[in-house]
């Protein structure tokens, strides 16, 4: 079994919020220290927001370049995902190119309120035309009204067949509607992070299923391990579903190979004994 | 006297087509011409590109100083910063009272992505306004930015300035009422998707000194507004008075009897 969180923050970025997150993830040594002590064998490791102030990155160039330095050194535990903001237009698409070409990414996080654009809006139409020549999940925050909201993503899950589009934090308090989306478009996977309850994850469950219920921590703002236990507390959740929600469907999504589980695993292993 | 509290004017709208025309500060007062509207705060509207990239207001607030310039009698100019860019943010401020002439503050913690009640990165903004005698408006009614008790902390911080809720706070009204019950500076606004009802309401339970008319021109039609206010029934002389622009009047220290062309 291999597990992937889908869902991690690493950066200098979070040393510069005005409410400090609950863990500490601004190195890497910080990172994979949660990692180990948590079983998490590989992190979709992406940016934080940009809060401004000591830590200017509105553009997030400095932050994917970190996030690539950090993929570079421990390419076994960071799989390195983008950040743009589609409102700058011809920016985020260098800033990808750049992530794909020279940083070897292999995902992207988008968050609308953040970056301020509907789910649905035009300018993500062009973001997503080139994740899908890069063949790369889309990540989206959720579950904020009016900018994101699970159901903005239904149009772009039916226009992009070929993307795997995730919804982050099992979209909040729209849970219910995050279903709907899920069950209508199999390339909408839903994911844990955040607040999601264990009531949340088990309504999902008995919808949607374990194949499009992703682990995912949103880790340093959270606990993974809580995130964890509210998995592993679902009743009647056999071992394989668990596998497939712990990792098994994000390596799916990813091309994790059999050859790279194996190698991953025996990496976090031997960083574990 | 007609003033509105809220609205908009900008280059983005070029691309971002709003409900009425907003490009230029002639179709801006064909706009309050044709609602009997004396004189409007206007701002400008949250940039988003990639057509138009301003993403610290700068070529958008020197239009509206334009208009402003251009009809200073209809038009009072705002400024609009976003407080993540701090020194540069207090900058454009400066720039905005000392070059452009502005009299008041627009903020959006959604699309500006910040918190109202951390009072550490407000803190400077609030001062400067108080020192400007600015009043603030803020968009109001989002979660998990812009929910109206987020103001209390700030208004009871900064008691001497002026905050404005915007759209009554949307589905958040009941919220904005406890907000402008607790703290005499905070004033309720009545733009946006707010109903005749929501209006009703808010008249019920704060003082009407502290609700001001304000439509959100040119993403709505202001006539459409003042209707919602002006057809209430039973609402008072003096209270229709005070909304539609005598309590903005006073908070801007215009004299309604020289103003009024």
């Amino acid at each position: 079994m291999i597990v992937v969180d889908a869902h991690v923050h690493m950066g200098p970025g979070l040393a510069n919020h005005a409410a400090p997150p609950l863990l500490k993830a601004e190195t890497v040594e910080q990172t994979l220290e949660i990692f180990d002590r948590s079983g998490i064998d590989v992190g979709c490791t992406f940016a934080p927001l940009i809060e401004g102030g000591d830590f200017e990155d509105y553009e997030y160039e400095r932050s994917n370049r970190f996030i690539y330095d950090a993929a570079k050194r421990h390419a076994d535990r960071f799989i390195g995902y983008c950040r743009v903001n589609p409102n700058l237009g011809q920016q985020a698409l260098d800033e990808m190119r750049r992530c794909k070409e020279e940083y070897g990414f292999r995902g992207l996080k988008l968050h609308p309120d953040w970056e301020y654009f509907y789910l649905n809006g035009p300018t993500v139409r062009p973001i997503l035309d080139r994740a899908a020549e890069y063949g790369w999940p889309v990540i989206f925050h959720t579950g904020y009204y009016p900018l994101s909201q699970p159901t903005l993503a239904m149009p772009l899950a039916e226009a992009y067949p070929t993307i795997n589009f995730l919804l982050a934090h099992l979209s909040y308090r729209h849970t219910a509607d995050a279903i709907v989306v899920a069950e209508r478009c199999k390339n909408v996977y839903l994911e844990t992070s955040g607040n999601a309850t264990a009531l949340a994850i088990r309504e999902v469950l008995k919808s949607v299923g374990p194949g499009q219920l992703v682990y995912g921590s949103d880790l340093p703002y959270t606990e993974p391990d809580d995130v964890m236990e509210k998995i592993a507390l679902q009743p009647e959740l056999s071992a394989d579903d668990r596998a497939l929600i712990l990792g098994g469907t994000m390596a799916r999504l990813l091309g994790l190979n059999a050859a790279t589980r194996s190698t991953v695993r025996a990496a976090a292993q031997g960083r574990l004994s | 006297m007609i003033i509105d509290a809220h609205s908009h004017m900008g280059p983005a709208f070029e691309s971002r087509k709003p409900y009425l025309p907003g490009v230029h500060p002639d179709e801006i007062i064909e706009i309050l011409d044709a609602a009997d509207i004396d004189m409007t705060c206007l701002f400008a509207p949250a940039w988003e590109g990639p057509e138009f990239i301003d993403t610290e207001y700068l070529v958008a607030n020197r239009a509206i100083a334009d208009a402003s310039k251009m009809y200073p009698d209809r038009i009072i100019g705002y400024s609009r910063v976003d407080p993540n860019r701090r020194q540069r943010a207090l900058d454009e401020l400066r720039r905005g009272h000392d070059e452009y002439g502005f009299r008041g503050l627009k903020l959006h913690p959604l699309w500006e992505h910040f918190l109202p009640n951390n009072l550490k990165l407000m803190g400077p903004i609030a001062e400067l306004c108080e020192e400007y005698r600015w009043p603030i408006i803020f968009h109001a009614g989002y979660y998990p930015t812009c929910e109206p008790a987020l103001f209390i902390p700030l208004a009871e911080r900064y008691p001497e300035v002026n905050f404005i809720v915007a759209h009554l706070g949307y589905a958040h009204v009941a919220d904005s009422i406890i907000a402008a019950q607790l703290c005499r500076n905070i004033y309720l606004e009545t733009s946006g998707n707010s109903t005749a009802g929501a209006i009703n309401e808010v008249l019920k339970h704060v003082d009407a000194r502290q609700i001001l008319y304000g439509s959100d021109l040119p993403f709505t039609d202001p006539n459409d507004v003042q209707s919602k206010i002006t057809l209430l029934p039973g609402i008072r002389e003096e209270t229709r008075r005070l909304v539609l622009g005598g309590n903005m009047a006073r908070l801007l220290g215009i004299d309604e009897k020289v103003a009024v062309p």
